[in-house]
């Protein structure tokens, strides 16, 4: 299978993941608004990418047009999605259908929405091993005790016959782990999957997907709002604000030295156990609204930082210096070198 | 110096899953929680859903009545009577999670902040009302122009101080918070925080504060309740229950608040018990790294380690 990007065939040693450009809207009844624009990100082999944001900035989305299972009236209008080689956007849809839950697993927040109340547990794992890999009979129940096994559900065979309401809201959300990498998918996209849960299973579930990371070195898109979680999971990070990526490149760089003040403030703004009874740095007003978009820089308008400049021109990406693995790091400000070389600073 | 609030062995039962003939299980929500929250500061509790946190805020707005223990607000016996609930509206307000669930959709923002006054307050005029709007909608931070607006108009930020507003439209001298902040995203919860955190610097508030965050209690409070199943399993003032904790699943929240990258710290095995059947001994022995043949036999008291720093556990 030849990349569309540069026209060679796709290696193993290549990204499994490739965006560029992609850009998504939607058709609301005041207008066409982009609430995914330009956004470029690859994932690796055994690497977890976290695209991060606030409720709104695109981060959802951007996954969902990877899966082109976009909701109604959103369409993507440009860009292109390379995975192992084979661009997602043009396959047909049978094709894609056989990608979904074979090579690419998805976990999504809730795992209520996940699981169907009539079917067993393991009839669901089942369900999708037979769909996808078409085994002999008895053969796709076997692997789903196995699959259940891995995600660490104690009694897997006794538990195959339970319906999702006689688990635990932590083994539920198992449960629908074990389904998405039932077929040993190359990627994972997990949707916000701890968010729903509590703190102590919130530990226990990053660390299953660890465990599974490691077995095939699948690639993971980590979407969060979470950054604790980002610090302490992820590799690569890829902070979205108002529908565009603002800063990108491996987490100690970015979370050690931010070089943009969106990324700088959130840091700050989050509580830490360490500061006690002080006011936090906050971040004054919100959010763009996609419908009324600022014409230069999206975070202008709350920026301690802004300039004249800001405001009229969207920023050119800044690089920073390649890393390790030669990913993508930089950001989307006019000022942030400044900020890097401590000139200028959030406080 | 007396508490502003003072639980004293407040346990609450609910029956579920009763009929008509057969009386339901009973489900031991809060078992024997006791505590003090001192005027002008901020009592912080936290724990995981299911721990009886909420039960215990409810019991003390007068929401729910207490199946045995007491609740005294300012030196009151709140017996549940409706005088003393009158007066316990004008000396304590709620802040709930949800500011989409807590804010009625049809009301503009200016008729949900001035409702309060206009059942308390039937003294006061249309135009000292509208004075007092402005001035509470000043407070909280939200500009005048959207007195109009309908709550579906707000962003969950604004609702937020909507929310906030209407608590402080009668002059209480205590806000309980039940996680004030949870549904916000990170930039907007920090100017939440910020805003109660000026709010009590400024009069003198009192906040019981509810979280599952415990970054959220460590940074807002004064003093920390934690509660796992029911009761308190660790209490004390914030910098002595985070710098040396002396319960196991302290311990766990704290490294699970903040996890630090390539340390194994270990993640707590299993669930929390369902309340119906909770375990035998110490309520945590199950998941306790450290749990012996006592800790399955009997539950642990709460018992002072440190000056006012108390845990129930054995080995603390």
């Amino acid at each position: 299978m030849n990349n569309p990007f540069n026209g060679r065939r796709w290696r193993l040693s290549d990204p499994v993941l490739e965006v560029k450009n992609l850009s998504v809207e939607i058709a609301t009844p005041s207008g066409l608004i982009r609430p995914v624009d330009d956004v470029s990100f690859t994932v690796e082999a055994g690497r977890t990418l976290a695209l991060v944001g606030e409720s709104g900035s695109g981060k959802s989305l951007s996954c969902l047009s990877l899966l082109r299972v976009l909701p109604q009236g959103a369409r993507v209008v440009g860009g292109q999605v390379s995975f192992e080689g084979q661009n997602l956007l043009e396959l047909p849809e049978a094709a894609m259908h056989r990608l979904r839950g074979r090579r690419i697993g998805t976990v999504l927040q809730d795992p209520h929405t996940s699981l169907d109340p009539l079917f067993s547990v393991g009839q669901q794992i089942s369900e999708i091993i037979q769909y996808q890999q078409a085994p002999a009979r008895g053969v796709a129940r076997e692997r789903s005790v196995e699959a259940m096994r891995r995600v660490h559900i104690p009694a897997p065979a006794e538990r195959y016959h339970s319906y999702p309401h006689q688990f635990s809201g932590g083994m539920r959300q198992r449960a629908a782990i074990a389904m998405a990498v039932a077929c040993n998918p190359s990627l994972l996209i997990a949707d916000e999957p701890t968010t729903a849960l509590d703190v102590t299973l919130r530990m226990q579930v990053l660390r299953l997907l660890a465990e599974l990371q490691a077995e095939h070195r699948m690639a993971m898109l980590f979407v969060t709002h979470d950054l604790h979680i980002v610090r302490y999971f992820c590799d690569d990070v890829a902070v979205m604000y108002a529908g565009r990526i603002v800063e990108q490149g491996p987490v100690e760089q970015v979370f050690d030295a931010p070089a943009h003040p969106y990324t700088a403030s959130l840091l700050q703004a989050i509580p830490k156990l360490s500061r006690r009874r002080t006011r936090l740095l906050a971040i004054d007003g919100q959010p763009p609204a996609f419908s009324a978009l600022p014409s230069g820089c999206r975070f202008a308008p709350r920026c301690p930082l802004a300039e004249p400049r800001c405001h009229a021109q969207y920023p050119e990406w800044q690089p920073r210096a390649a890393t390790l693995n030669g990913s993508a790091s930089g950001a989307a400000c006019w000022r942030s070198e400044e900020l890097l070389d401590g000139r200028v600073n959030i406080q | 110096m007396s508490a502003f609030i003072s639980l004293n062995d407040l346990h609450k039962v609910y029956r579920v899953g009763g009929g008509i003939i057969r009386p339901g299980q009973p489900l031991h929500a809060v078992r024997g929680v006791s505590l003090d929250v001192q005027r002008g500061a901020t009592y912080g509790l936290v724990g995981e859903s299911g721990s009886g946190k909420s039960t215990v805020a409810k019991m003390v707005m007068g929401a729910e009545r207490p199946s045995a223990g007491t609740v005294h607000i300012e030196g009151r016996h709140m017996d549940g009577r409706k005088q003393s609930l009158a007066w316990l509206r004008t000396c304590l307000q709620p802040v709930l999670q949800d500011p989409y669930g807590s804010l009625n959709p049809t009301l503009r923002v200016r008729e949900l902040i001035d409702e309060p006054l206009r059942i308390h307050r039937k003294d006061l005029t249309a135009r000292q009302l509208i004075l007092q709007v402005n001035n509470l909608m000043d407070k909280v931070g939200l500009p005048a122009s959207l007195a109009l607006r309908h709550p579906a108009e707000l962003s969950g930020g604004q609702k937020q101080r909507v929310a906030i507003a209407r608590a402080l439209a009668l002059a209480p001298q205590c806000l309980v918070l039940d996680e004030p902040v949870s549904a916000l995203d990170v930039s907007v919860q920090a100017q939440v925080l910020n805003l109660l955190h000026d709010m009590q610097a400024a009069s003198g508030l009192t906040y019981l504060l509810i979280s599952h965050d415990l970054a959220v209690v460590a940074h807002m409070s004064d003093h920390v309740g934690v509660m796992y199943l029911g009761a308190l399993q660790e209490q004390g003032p914030v910098d002595a229950v985070l710098e040396s904790p002396r319960h196991p699943y302290t311990r766990a929240l704290i490294a699970a608040a903040e996890p630090i990258r390539g340390s194994l710290t270990e993640a707590l095995q299993g669930e929390v018990p369902s309340p119906l059947r909770p375990p035998s001994g110490c309520a945590f022995h199950p998941r306790c790294p450290a749990a012996t043949q006592r800790c399955r036999e009997q539950a642990p008291l709460l018992r002072p380690v440190a000056p006012a720093h108390f845990a129930a556990c054995h080995h603390a």
